[in-house]
Parts: C-alpha cells; structure tokens; sequence
C-alpha cells in the first residue's frame, strides 16, 4: 500500500541514520523504504542510495548532506522517537538550496540533499505549437518510434521509401508493422549476432579479457589460456532471445552455441560435442584447458558437474576470472549481485544485513566499519565458497574446498565456513537455492528490464515515468513469463518510448 | 590531398554552413551517449517553416552594435523530454553506408587500413572495446567524437561524390559541370541531389529554404581558392546534411 511521500522520507531517515548510528547489522534503510514503497520514483529501478542522507556512512565519523544535517538539526539528538516530526519540520525546507523544497524533490525522486539534482521543469507547449512539426512531441508518435524502434533494435534507419510507406498506413496498420518491424530486427546480426547488442548488454556482467582467453581465438600465451568465455556471453544472448526464459541466466545447466544468427542449446558444452574420442580425431586448434584420453583440449568453458551448474554463476570463466584463488569469493558473489540483481555493494546498495558477519578468513570483516557492508555480502558469498577457482579441483564444485584447499594458508577457522548463507536476508542452504531465490526475486525481474530500458532510453527511469517502467518488468515477471522478447514489445509501446 | 581538402572543408563548413540544415551537431555533447540535449536544434524541425534555414541568411548590419530581433520567427518548441541518442559507431556505419550507398571498406580508415568506425574511432564515437581494452559499456560522447565524425561523414562524402564524377551512372551526384571546375547548380539535378541526400538521410524532403541555403553556398566555393568548386560543392553540401543533429541523432 502506497505511503505520502512525507512517509517515505520518514522510513528513510529512520533506517538509514539510525543504521549509520548503530554501525553494524541494523536493518537496512533503502531496503525499509522499498519494501514500504516498492513503487516510488526512489525505489523504481532498485533501492535509493546512502547518499540520499550522508556524504560519509563511515559508522565512525558519519557526515551528512545538506538534507540530512537539516534532519539531524531537527532531531533530538541520536533519538529518533521524533523524527516524524523532525520531517515533517524539514519537508518544506529546501536543504540544499536548488529551489525546490525537500518534499518536491523526493516526490520527483531527485535528491534533496544535492544542489544539482533537481525536477525538470519542461513543459509541453501548447497544441497550438504543435502545428506543422515533424514529430508530435508530448504524445506517441508512430513515425517516430518507427524509426527509433529501426535504429535500437535493426542498427539502421529505415530507407525513405520504407518510412513513407509505413506513414501511410492506419494507426492500427503502423502498429502492426512496428511489432513485425521489432520481430525482424531481434532476428538480426546487429541484435543477436556475435558482438552485437545483446553480446554488449553481457560484456559488463562477464568482463571478458582477452588475454586470457581460451577456446576460439585464444590468448597468443598458452600458460594464460584459462577458459573460454565465449560460452558465458553466449549462454546470456540465448536467454534473451526468442521465447527462452531469462531466469536462465541463474538456473541454466546447459550450454548455448551461436552459429551467425542461430543459437542452439546443448546438454555439455559445445566444444566437447564435436570431440568423439576416436582414434583418427583430429583436435581443433587453440583449445587450451585440459586435454581428454584423445589428448585434445575440453572443458574450455565449463567444469562443473550439471547438478550443481547455476547458469552464468558457475562457468569455467567465473570460476578463474573472478574467485582465482579466493577462499571466500566476495568479488564474485558481489558481481552476481550486481550484474544480475542490479545492487552494488560498492555503493552500499541492496544491503540486507543478518548479523555481525563471522572473520572466518581473518580478514577484519566483524570490525564494526567493515561490518556494514560485510553482513550482506559474506552472507550472500558463502554459498560460493564450494566453487573452486584455481587449485587441485580447479572450477569445480568440491564440498571439502574450505578444508583441503585454504586450511594451510587461511587458519583453521577458515574450515568453519558455511555453505548456507543468505539472500535479501532469506537464507539459502547453497548456491543453487541462492540462484532460485534470485531468479524469482522482484530485484532480478526489474535489473532484468532495467537494462533494456537504459538501452532504448539511454537514462534509468525518470519520476515521469516510473509507473511505465514498474508495469513493465511487473509484466515481465506475472506476464511474459521471463520472456525478454515479449517485454520489448511491451516497451515500444509506452509513450516513454513513443513520444519524442 | 585528402587531409588538405578535409582542412578546406572544416574550414569553410564553419563557415558557409554554421546553421546548416539542423546546425552543427555534436559540439555541445555532455558526454553520454544520450545527450539530454535542449538546444532548440535537437527538437524537432518545423516542416514547411524555415526556422532553421532562416538562421543561415547573411546577418542584416549590426552596425549599431546589434541586430532587430523582432522579425525572428519564434524557436520552434522543445520536447519536454530531449532525449536524444547519438548513433555511435556500428549505426552511424550502417546508415552513412546505406545513404551513400558504399561499403564498410570505403569507410575511411587510418595507418594504412584500421577502420574508423570499428577499430581507431569506435570508442570515441561512443562504442566499447571488452575484450583489449576492458571497455564493457559505452564511455560516453568525448571531446574527440565530432572530430571523429568529421572525419568518417567527410571521407564517406568524398568517396561517393568522387566515385559519382567518374561514374556514367551516378548514385547521388550527377551535377554538370562548368567552366573553372564550378558546378551547374541550376542543373535540377543539383535540387535533385539535395532532395536524394534529405530523403536517404534525414527521411523527408528539404524545405525550400534548406534547399536556396544550401544552393547558395555554391557561390561561396566558387570564390575560394578551391580548384574543383563544382565537387568540393558536392562534397560540402553531402557532409553538411550528413553531420546534421537530425542523422546523427535519434
């Protein structure tokens, strides 16, 4: 149920000055605000920042933006049995002197501590003005969206004999050949094809470095030849295509070939499948991981039994790119958070603390600074710290790794660690409950959407339009099913995108 | 010979065609690929008006320290929203090649073969490079992107116009020529490669005014120290068009 926005500042100012104050695995202020407003312009395309109070959350020396410090003026010290009042106090205050009151701009979801953060003031001209223009501004034009639609989705513009035939049409017609013009360009080079948008959208997720590289077109230092992330980029373009469900991404346990335009979906990755071990074989070239009883290189790009694959989460690649020799692999459960649930721990977003987080590595991270961020996020490693990176069962799941591989090097409490951990504070006993839990979380559905709307919108939702993008990746989940293509058909049609 | 007839371009476009059809497009870039953009030449043009043509007429004399704005036609209105998207490289490819009708290879290209678009420009022009550089999302639109884009809407105008002056059937530029190199722009088919580069590039015809505009700077060339006015003309005018916010945004 929807709250005034002068409750929303009240839930954010609560969690997150009174998390700030208590230092260490309190809840979490903007995963308070969302769950009490999932709908805000603030919590439309994941949960607001610290920064919409603090300038330093540092739990010993916390410092405050112009907001915040005109919200701790009005408090009565650390309490905040007041702050209800203390808002209410500041609500028409304009903290940070950009000449909208504080109230307008959480209403506007610009940030009121922020001098340069402040709500547009366009307007639409008047329908008089409108007269004569190339492009209805302010309401959805066809032309226009089929162009743009052309240049997103195909890589071109239409030719001119092409946009003239489709201005001819009905509105019903225009709208129809859109949705065909939209199902054509998701079938092309430029969309699906290697290196194409999709291949861009993973780039960020996967971090391909291609020194590194094995398989196709591998690193020129064989000693560097680690694994082939050709299969996680095209593992991704696969669950975004045709009617393939996107949750993929976390629960796949096969593996995607890409031939031009063609993806086809495999039970055991795709390098091995042309390798029958016979005599005669001859082994393709360039394919450096570990030699089969025919002495060719396999297993470029996967190494883990298919019982415990996890789509993108335990690839060959993730496995030697991100945990390396990490015995609790933070960097790698942070980049899942972040490039398929859309939070940052780096920025202090989507943290859902569950206590203080044991020092299982002798790395410092119970101490009370560390701990605000570590109670998220070593919570939601442990189910990781099964996957090997480098070492004797290298990018494979091994359920003795804490012992065998970092007793030695890390201490004995090391051996302590827990393969269950948690997510969003939900626990899960490893990292295949972590994935379902994932996948089916509204996060993954809306970071899902979010980064097509970037695409095509080339900003993240603005307060104009945050019921539009709400209802998208809310349909995308209830709807499509996950289905990617379905949603972009959804997303052509929004005034967002139609109205120049 | 390339490089000295790009700097004769730059120099006289700065010039004779300051407001162009849409204006000089990517100077006031904010580096994003979506540029935000509220100038009045990112909004939408007035069909059948002459507001931005109307910007290009020689100014009246200022003499007296400036100019009577009370006969300007009011700016057209702004979309609330100006959101515009800049092509970047692989769209900005795919439409200079379809409306000049060339290759990706007769693109220009740099130390002897790199492509402009796909190897030297691509990340200035806004595109990534994941697998050298760790460049995995679009760094944005820097100072050196309209200088890329000079640069590859320049060579691309150069390669069509030249292929079409020794073409006996030319795609776009079948202009005849006059004496001194200059080029027969009461030809129709001087408005009528005005009217094949609008409709390929920006998807409608030019005004009238878009057109005289245009027209005029003919005679602008023929008084330069240009040797070949007639297709440096050409080329001016391709490269005027092609370099407009209306083609390389969207």
């Amino acid at each position: 149920m929807a709250r005034s926005y002068p409750l929303i500042v009240l839930s954010t100012l609560a969690c997150s000055v009174g998390w700030v104050s208590a230092a260490k695995a309190e809840p979490s202020g903007p995963a308070l605000i969302c769950e009490a407003l999932p709908d805000a312009p603030l919590c439309a395309a994941g949960l607001p920042q610290c920064t919409l109070c603090h300038e330093s959350t540092d739990p010993a020396m916390p410092t405050w933006n112009p907001f915040g410090d005109d919200l701790e003026a009005a408090l009565d010290g650390d309490s905040f049995d007041q702050l209800e009042m203390a808002l209410a106090a500041v609500s028409d205050l304009d903290s940070d002197g950009d000449g909208f009151t504080n109230d307008e701009e959480l209403e506007a979801g610009t940030a009121p501590g922020d001098p340069a953060s402040a709500p547009a003031v366009a307007m639409c001209p008047d329908d008089a003005d409108l007269e004569d223009l190339l492009y209805r501004i302010c309401s959805y034009d066809a032309q226009y969206a089929y162009r743009r639609l052309s240049l997103d989705f195909c890589g071109r513009q239409p030719s001119f004999e092409a946009y003239e035939a489709f201005s001819a049409l009905g509105p019903a017609e225009q709208r129809d050949a859109m949705h065909e013009t939209l199902d054509s360009c998701l079938q092309s080079e430029f969309w699906r094809g290697r290196d194409g948008v999709l291949w861009q959208l993973a780039y960020s997720k996967v971090r391909p470095v291609h020194s590194l590289k094995a398989g196709l077109d591998p690193s020129p230092l064989m000693q560097l030849q680690i694994a082939d992330y050709d299969h996680d980029l095209t593992l991704f373009a696969y669950t975004q295509i045709d009617d393939h469900d996107a949750r993929d991404v976390l629960l796949a346990d096969y593996f995607a070939r890409l031939d031009g335009t063609t993806y086809t979906a495999a039970p055991e990755p795709y390098e091995d499948s042309g390798l029958a071990c016979e005599e005669d074989d001859e082994c393709p070239a360039g394919e450096g991981c570990f030699q089969n009883t025919c002495g060719c290189f396999v297993g470029c790009s996967q190494g883990v039994i298919p019982e415990r694959r996890q789509g993108m989460l335990t690839t060959r690649w993730v496995a030697l790119y991100s945990t390396m020799f990490t015995a609790i692999p933070r960097n790698t459960a942070a980049q899942a958070y972040r490039a398929y649930l859309g939070y940052d721990i780096a920025k202090q977003e989507g943290l859902y603390p569950v206590g203080t987080p044991a020092d299982y590595d002798n790395k410092g991270v119970d101490d009370e600074t560390c701990a605000v961020c570590h109670s998220t996020l070593d919570a939601l490693t442990y189910p990781f710290t099964r996957f090997s990176g480098f070492g004797p069962q290298r990018a494979q799941y091994f359920p003795e790794r804490m012992e065998h591989e970092f007793f030695a090097h890390e201490g004995p409490e090391i051996a302590n660690t827990p393969e269950a951990g948690a997510l969003f504070g939900q626990p899960v006993a490893d990292l295949r409950e972590w994935a379902q839990v994932a996948a089916a979380s509204d996060a993954f559905a809306r970071a899902t959407v979010l980064q097509y709307w970037e695409l095509t919108m080339g900003e993240r939702p603005t307060a104009e339009h945050t019921e539009t993008f709400a209802t998208l990746w809310h349909d995308f989940r209830d709807t499509h099913d996950y289905r990617v293509q379905a949603m972009l058909h959804d997303l052509i049609d929004t005034e967002a995108y139609g109205a120049p | 010979m390339r490089l000295e007839a790009s700097s004769f371009f730059v120099s006289l476009l700065l010039i004779a065609c300051g407001g162009g059809p849409a204006g000089s497009s990517m100077t006031g870039t904010d580096g994003g690929e979506s540029t935000g953009a509220t100038a009045p030449d990112t909004s939408p043009t007035t069909a059948g008006s002459s507001s931005s043509a109307d910007t290009d007429e020689p100014p009246e004399d200022d003499s007296d320290g400036g100019t009577d704005t009370s006969e300007e036609p009011p700016p057209p209105p702004t979309s609330p929203t100006a959101n515009l998207h800049f092509k970047g490289p692989q769209r900005l490819e795919n439409d200079l090649t379809a409306v000049l009708e060339l290759d990706p290879e007769q693109l220009c290209t740099e130390v002897g073969g790199a492509s402009c678009t796909q190897e030297v420009h691509k990340v200035a022009l806004g595109g990534v490079a994941p697998y050298d550089l760790g460049i995995y999302t679009p760094a944005g639109i820097g100072a050196t992107a309209p200088i890329a884009v000079d640069r590859l809407t320049l060579q691309a105008c150069m390669r069509r116009i030249d292929l079409d002056r020794e073409s006996s059937d030319p795609v776009l530029f079948a202009v005849p020529q006059l004496g001194g190199g200059t080029a027969d722009i009461g030809d129709p088919s001087a408005t009528a490669f005005i009217d094949a580069l609008y409709t390929r590039a920006l998807l409608r015809h030019p005004t009238e005014a878009e057109t005289e505009t245009l027209l005029l700077m003919h005679a602008d060339i023929a008084v330069s120290d240009s040797l070949l006015p007639g297709r440096d003309w050409g080329v001016a005018t391709c490269f005027a068009v092609l370099t407009t916010t209306e083609f390389l945004f969207y």
